[in-house]
């Protein structure tokens, strides 16, 4: 048992690095650039200049402590068009458009040059801002801040030819700032006109050390921070865990419920293979299986729950009740919010096992102990909840491993449609609102909880019938 | 050989005749599989045939044809409101409206009972009405047309993996799949050299906003390579040191990679992929859920491998000494099939719930696709509008029956 054990939570580490990569890597990819959300607001300082550079300082110190200069992983491969200082460009949006340009032309001296020569030119720009607050040169600023993101060559052509005439306008601006625009649009035309495209075959390796976004993630994850809320700076952690315990508690209910009601319909329906209530009891859960909870919760919730048809039970949430209330009363309020909740997701998982229960009561009946056992002459009563019965309930147990997690996931749009703030409410009120580390903590939770509960089912079963550990791989077949 | 007559791929299509459910079953599907074909001249604001200003035209017609590049509008129809017309003459649709269109003076939710401000009965909205004037029906029609595009589009995809990687595991299992040391060599070189030509030297085309090309791009440049190079070595490589063989643990690699993917709640891997596409489109969609949902045909291909490998006849097979790839893909996977049709039923269906699932949401779709899920979700704006909860839903619940029956079939005798 111990060696068997051992041998499922070995099996258990690659999954769940695998699976941590991915939340890892899925939460690279989202959209929005995190530290520009959070940093303070420099408008009040009055100096343009001053302004612009406190707030590439304060994106810097945020970025570092956040991490984002730092590599994504132990080791990289890229190709030779990209910069290895990449990383060191901020903001995010710059850098992004640094990783384009470098992608069209693959000539990173021309387009460091151009983009040196940019920043140079916008701090000309608002050195000039506060004295000489004209027109053109707002218009000239405007242009400068949209050539910062934009990879587009006519675009970018058509804002450096118009920002040439902006300065025709205007004499201050034609003698100060002429040399630099000049140089500007001249390092331009070069990086155009010397692209080296054969640079994105020439692979390059690198190696990162631990000092890396991943390593650093990891590491918090298994302490247990799994970070801040993008829109409400609260931890992550906090708020799951405040939702989980919601969750817990109406997929509990619900799956309690759904075997409680299982294991009677289902020996029944066995004992009595073919008959009228079996038939019918077998379509009915078949019919079952193929209603969609969500469409079942946007009927209750529509009907019974409206003033508009029939007002039977609270609309919304999960009720409010003082710290001081009676048990009863908790019970009560907490009754009447979660009834419809429990019933959408009870009746998926009760058609699945009800089947199940079945199925496994049939072919245990069948087997040669039951009739053995009938042969010396034991009671029917003694034969099937004595000898059949509890075998039948082994495969339950492996069950139970994969119908937690999936229940969670079913109940996802149902919590969304009665407010119950769960994680599924969470979940999806996240990734309205891109606050992208809970979605990604959620997902590598659930899957951590789905491994764990995996294994727990698998354990118990190996320990309830032995056989299991000498033929380990069998139990891997299930999920 | 196998005769090809009684391969359970012939003897599925006489069964399912054998019961009035499941006849029913397939004539349901064949019809939801006609609306879907046909839904621009089920449901449609422009009409099929019409006279207009003296000339014929036919209109639902002309605009698949200008879809697809082969005709253009003349100049005085490119933003024509053809509901707004006077015809000499026309046939309409028998639903007259567009999903999207709106009806000005039927909105904020028109009751299909109710009082309704429509021309004549045939412009009657039949189920009703959202709240800015969009035709439920004509929703309902042209969501059968998204439905199925996701449900049979993704389980394609999903079959196509979960075939090729059942039955490695299952056929060859842990032992059988043997490469020459040289083919190893020459596959791992072409992985590696696919690989950055397919993701890193094409890195550009993702930062440039082309994600779908990037990635089917690369996944097909990466086999490619890697399968050319394992030819290749096989060719040219070196006899005596490369004709040696390794085995590859197909059937555990295979397992853990399915086991991982379970581990999942598939909703929730799902909402985080999707909620970052950039440009969500139908095809982005059909390709994210076929690629996660193969588990379950490879599982069965795989258990249903395991036990027609030991049979006599591809013993026979193999002792005649026919290539294994040509036992397995003449002999041993036809017998497999039965069950992959069950787990491609339930797929399909799977898939639909998933589609419904996510336009309810709003999450991932195209903002302006007709679907059930998307015209179920309107109800929860109006709590009067019972039509809007009942109709969407009772599609998608009539659709996911008939392909669970369907799948049944199958398995009952």
């Amino acid at each position: 048992m111990v060696w068997y054990t051992l041998k499922r939570l070995g099996l258990m580490v690659p999954t769940l690095l695998v699976i941590s990569l991915l939340a890892f890597s899925l939460n690279q990819c989202t959209p929005g650039d995190a530290i520009a959300e959070k940093i303070p607001s420099t408008e009040n300082l009055r100096d343009p200049l001053v302004a612009y550079l406190t707030y590439q300082d304060n994106y810097r110190r945020l970025a570092h402590q956040s991490g984002m200069d730092q590599a994504l992983f132990y080791g990289s491969i890229s190709s030779a068009a990209y910069p290895d200082t990449l990383l060191r460009i901020m903001p995010l949006a710059r850098r992004q458009n640094a990783e384009r340009l470098s992608g069209l032309y693959g000539n990173w001296p021309a387009i460091q040059a151009y983009l040196d020569q940019l920043e140079l030119t916008i701090r000309q720009v608002l050195q000039l801002k506060a004295p000489h607050p004209s027109d053109p040169l707002i218009e000239t600023e405007r242009r400068l801040q949209q050539l910062v993101n934009q990879h587009d060559a006519p675009l970018i052509q058509q804002h450096l030819s118009s920002i040439t005439q902006q300065l025709l306008l205007d004499s201050v601006l034609q003698q100060t700032l002429t040399p630099a625009v000049t140089a500007l649009t001249t390092r331009y035309q070069y990086l155009i006109q010397h692209p080296l495209p054969y640079r994105h075959f020439l692979p390059t390796l690198r190696w990162n050390g631990t000092h890396n976004q991943y390593h650093h993630w990891l590491g918090q994850v298994l302490k247990g921070d799994l970070g801040t809320s993008l829109v409400s700076a609260q931890d992550v952690g906090e708020k799951i865990r405040k939702a989980l315990s919601w969750t817990l508690h109406l997929n509990g209910m619900a799956i309690f419920l759904a075997y409680l009601l299982a294991i009677p319909l289902g020996v029944y329906s066995a004992l009595y293979a073919g008959s009228r209530f079996d038939r019918w009891l077998s379509l009915g859960l078949f019919l079952l299986f193929a209603l969609p909870s969500f469409w079942v919760a946007t009927m209750l919730s529509k009907f019974l729950t409206s003033p508009d048809w029939f007002h039977l039970f609270p609309s919304m949430g999960v009720g409010e009740v003082s710290a001081t209330a009676s048990w009863w009363t908790v019970f009560t309020v907490r009754f009447a919010h979660f009834f419809l909740p429990i019933v959408c997701v009870t009746y998926g998982a009760l058609a699945y096992i009800t089947r199940q229960v079945r199925n496994s009561m049939l072919g245990i009946l069948q087997s040669d102990y039951i009739r053995t056992a009938r042969a010396k002459g034991l009671s029917e009563r003694q034969v099937i909840w004595k000898h059949a019965f509890p075998n039948a309930l082994f495969p339950l147990i492996t069950m139970f491993g994969s119908i937690l997690p999936a229940a969670i996931a079913g109940a996802l749009i149902v919590e969304l449609i009665f407010n119950i703030p769960g994680i599924g409410k969470l979940t999806i009120d996240s990734i309205y609102t891109k606050d992208w580390p809970i979605v990604y903590a959620l997902l590598l939770l659930t899957a951590i909880m789905t491994v764990v509960g995996i294994l727990l089912a698998d354990l118990l079963y190996a320990w309830a019938d032995p056989r299991v550990q000498l033929a380990g791989t069998k139990t891997n077949n299930h999920g | 050989m196998a005769s090809q007559g009684t391969t359970p791929r012939w003897a599925i299509l006489e069964k399912i005749n054998r019961r009035r459910s499941w006849r029913w079953a397939r004539r349901s599907f064949t019809a939801l599989v006609l609306v879907a074909v046909f839904a621009n001249f089920l449901a449609n604001n422009k009409p099929l045939i019409c006279q207009y200003q003296g000339q014929w035209y036919a209109p639902a017609f002309r605009a698949v044809a200008v879809d697809l590049g082969l005709l253009s509008w003349p100049a005085n129809m490119i933003n024509l409101r053809w509901e707004q017309q006077q015809f000499a003459w026309v046939i309409w649709p028998p639903v007259p409206y567009a999903p999207n269109q709106k009806d000005i003076y039927n909105n904020s939710f028109t009751s299909p009972f109710g009082q309704q401000t429509v021309a004549s009965l045939q412009f009657r909205h039949w189920l009703g009405t959202d709240n800015l004037g969009r035709d439920v029906l004509a929703g309902l029609i042209w969501g059968t047309r998204v439905a199925l595009l996701i449900g049979l589009g993704s389980m394609l995809i999903s079959t196509f993996i979960g075939l090729l990687l059942g039955s490695l595991a299952g056929y060859f299992g842990d032992r059988g799949l043997r490469l020459q040391r040289r083919q190893w060599l020459g596959a791992l070189v072409g992985l590696a050299i696919g690989g950055y030509l397919g993701f890193v030297a094409r890195q550009p085309l993702w930062d440039l906003d082309h994600q779908l090309r990037y990635v089917l791009g690369g996944l097909l440049l990466t086999a490619g390579f890697c399968l050319g190079g394992g030819w290749l070595a096989r060719k040219i490589g070196p006899k005596k040191w490369g004709q040696a063989t390794w085995s590859i643990p197909a059937d555990t690699l295979v397992m853990r990679a399915i086991e991982t993917i379970n581990a999942i709640p598939a909703l929730l891997l799902l909402l985080s992929i999707v909620a970052i596409v950039r440009q969500p489109s139908l095809l982005s969609i059909i390709i994210i859920i076929g690629l996660l949902r193969w588990t379950s045909i490879a599982r069965f291909v795989r258990g249903e491998l395991l036990r027609v490998r030991e049979l006599e006849y591809i013993a026979a097979a193999r002792v005649a000494g026919f290539a294994p790839l040509r036992i397995l893909w003449h002999h041993a996977l036809p017998n497999a099939l039965g069950p992959v049709y069950v787990a491609l039923a339930f797929g399909v269906s799977g898939a639909i719930l998933i589609e419904a699932g996510l336009s309810f949401l709003g999450i991932g779709m195209p903002a302006d696709l007709m679907t059930w899920g998307r015209l179920l979700s309107f109800s929860r704006q109006s709590p009067a509008a019972w039509w809007l909860a009942v109709f969407p839903g009772l599609a998608i619940f009539v659709t996911v029956t008939v392909l669970n029956i369907l799948g049944e079939v199958v398995n009952e005798d």
